[in-house]
């Protein structure tokens, strides 16, 4: 199946498995030898395409997505939030990589700025990334810790394989303060639902209207089979994110973005996603060059109309950033005001514009789950609820 | 070191280089190939070990070289026959050699020659001609290319105009009625933007003309100004004392006003 299916990717799309021959002996190397055909499954020695290392040509980076290969991380497996940079305030976010590279293909991916390992990679040492949050446990057991997976790999899309969600889940029954997150586009949540968890396991999807997801986020799951996989997992008591994020400008976008809301609304309650959030298409500039070779021009990604930022990145115009949030809560509003929305990766002008507050003095922002929202700034007076 | 002569050495390798060899310099060969002073008839060549590689004496002779001479380089080698260990020659110069490159130099050398002696004066890197990575074809570009270099803009500005051009044509597939016209380089871009960023160009050509009607009080400069994703009204004032400040306050209610009755 090529890229331009409209249809989710699962593990059938996968070319090949690659198998580091340390790691036969793993629980997702078994479990691949009973998932794929033995003519998909090798045992290798080294990391296979080795040779194609450094910045990956289009084809190559087509290619690193079909195949995976099982090995080890080697090194730590815990590192503070990206959004940890001056100005941004990031609580105690950590981020659990288990893997790198995706096997869906969002246009706008900011995993094409920094790639450069010519096969997607699951780690199969999960251990030890538990026995490291073990020792972070002995210091921080009684904190409001934060662990997010699906960073530089989508949380659940190859989960099927990996079942990494049912250990994790099982780990942070033992620390019911901390709360992890999955972060997905894919609807695969039905490998984890049996477990029994601490209500601290939020699973949250990217959401956008079903024309940009069949225009853009190739290979993702239907707005509808991520909804109707978000109401499974309500139903089995998680916590459920919505990032309305990247938010994508095209003709005929209110209807769009309308429709999209409808949808949530029909289907949620606010109070039933504690936490939501919005953003605007940004990406790194150096990214742009393998988008166009890989998606063409037609795309409203490629095409759009933004511009560098003061953090480098381009977006759109901040004037129209703004008038697509506002535009996206008032409609939320127009169904509850119970709705609270966040503004994801924004500046202090556009929370202003948008939401007429500050990002610190907006209520329930703090105990948002992925804080890397969050600002610091002097003042702090109460929004309205419900922004 | 043996010495040989110029008409005893073959040219092939005659790269084009951007700058002669320094007179002062004897002449280098190696294996009966002329590796300098292509410009000379007559004079010494000091004839270079021949058990040494091509591909580590020639970054030894060049230590830098334009991407476009690499390419010219390149070329002359695949002409001659000879068979160099390309990465590792690339890697002299911090370049991948990779499918991808081959192809770009094998594009390059072909470029109309205006074209090529631009690149090479601004130094064209890899990343700065990666926009074309998405095209299949680069003769709709190059008329518009040409045309380009004609008006000499400096690396930063062509490079980014190059981008454009290749998008336009991506997203509109000829780009005559965009640039035929075109007599300058600020016009070209002016054009290119115009038709890249429509909405946004349309919004900063209302504002433009929206600072310039909106009643200002005197001795003060108002502009519209752009930087990046933000847009706005830049405002200079000079006062000398309070009264002077309060009355340009003053004198800005008007312009609050005249902005709430249309509406912004
Ligand atoms: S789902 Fe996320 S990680 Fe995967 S391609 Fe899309 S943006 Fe990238």
């Amino acid at each position: 199946m090529g890229f331009d299916s409209v249809t989710e990717f699962s593990l059938r799309d996968i070319d090949h498995v690659y198998i580091d021959s340390k790691v036969v002996g793993s629980s997702v190397a078994r479990r691949a030898f009973n998932l794929f055909e033995p003519s998909r499954v090798s045992i290798v020695e080294a990391e296979p395409f080795a040779d194609d290392k450094g910045e990956l040509s289009a084809l190559q980076f087509d290619r690193s997505k079909k195949n995976i290969y099982l090995t080890e991380f080697k090194g730590t497996f815990f590192k503070r939030c990206p959004g940890a940079r001056p100005g941004l305030t990031c609580c105690n976010y950590f981020v659990l990589n288990l893997g790198l590279q995706c096997n869906m293909n969002c246009s706008y991916c900011y995993l094409q700025s920094f790639i450069n390992t010519p096969v997607m990679k699951i780690y199969t040492n999960i251990e030890q990334a538990l026995n490291e949050l073990e020792v972070m446990g002995r210091d921080l057991s009684g904190e409001t810790l934060r662990v997010g997976t699906g960073e530089v790999i989508d949380s659940l899309s190859l989960d099927p394989l990996s079942l990494y969600s049912r250990e994790l889940i099982r780990f942070f029954r033992k620390y019911p303060k901390w709360k992890l997150e999955f972060k997905t586009k894919s609807s695969q949540v039905d490998q984890f639902l049996d477990v029994e968890h601490a209500g601290n396991v939020v699973v949250s999807f990217s959401m956008n209207p079903q024309n940009v997801i069949a225009s853009e986020e190739h290979g993702t799951a239907s707005l509808l089979g991520r909804l109707e996989a978000a109401a499974k997992c309500r139903d089995r008591g998680f916590p459920l994110a919505f990032h309305f994020d990247p938010m994508i400008w095209h003709d005929g976008w209110r209807e769009s973005y309308a429709q999209l809301v409808r949808e949530v609304t029909a289907r949620f309650a606010p109070h039933e996603v504690p936490i939501s959030s919005v953003g605007a298409l940004r990406f790194q500039p150096e990214q742009r060059h393998l988008m166009r070779e890989r998606f063409g021009l037609s795309s409203m990604v490629t095409s759009a109309e933004v511009v560098s930022s003061a953090d480098g990145k381009l977006r759109y115009d901040q004037s129209v950033r703004e008038e697509m949030f506002e535009f996206l809560i008032g409609e939320f509003r127009k169904h509850s005001a119970e709705w609270r929305i966040f503004l994801c990766m924004e500046t202090p002008e556009t929370w202003l514009g948008a939401v007429k507050a500050m990002p610190k003095s907006v209520v329930g922002l703090e105990q948002a789950f992925d804080g890397r929202v969050a600002r610091v700034f002097g003042a702090r007076k109460e929004i309205e609820k419900g922004i | 070191m043996k010495i040989t002569h110029v008409a005893q050495c073959s040219k092939v390798l005659d790269f084009g280089p951007r700058t002669p060899w320094p007179e002062r310099l004897p002449a280098f060969g190696w294996r009966g190939l002329l590796l300098t002073g292509f410009d000379r008839e007559n004079g010494h060549v000091i004839e270079l070990d021949s058990e040494e590689l091509l591909e580590k004496i020639w970054p030894d002779i060049y230590p830098k070289l334009s991407l476009m001479e690499l390419a010219r380089f390149y070329r002359c080698v695949e002409k001659a026959g000879l068979a160099l260990e390309w990465p590792t020659f690339f890697f002299a110069y911090g370049m991948r050699f990779s499918d991808d490159f081959t192809a770009l130099l094998q594009r390059i050398v072909t470029l109309p020659a205006d074209v090529q002696r631009w690149c090479v004066q601004k130094d064209l890197s890899v990343r700065d001609l990666a926009a074309f990575k998405a095209l299949a074809d680069w003769a709709p570009i190059l008329p518009w290319w040409q045309k380009m270099v004609t008006f000499e803009p400096s690396r930063t500005e062509g490079v980014r105009a190059i981008e454009w051009m290749v998008e336009l044509f991506l997203m509109k597939g000829d780009l005559a009625p965009i640039l035929a016209d075109v007599t300058n380089f600020s016009e070209m871009v002016k054009q290119m933007r115009a038709q890249r960023f429509p909405v946004m160009d349309a919004k900063d050509q209302l504002a433009e003309r929206l600072v310039k009607e909106l009643p200002w009080p005197k001795k003060l400069e108002a502009r519209y100004v752009r930087n990046g994703d933000k847009a706005g009204f830049e405002v200079k004032l000079f006062v000398r004392n309070t009264p002077e400040l309060q009355k340009q306050i003053e004198g800005l209610q008007a312009v609050e006003s005249e902005l709430e009755r249309r509406g912004l």
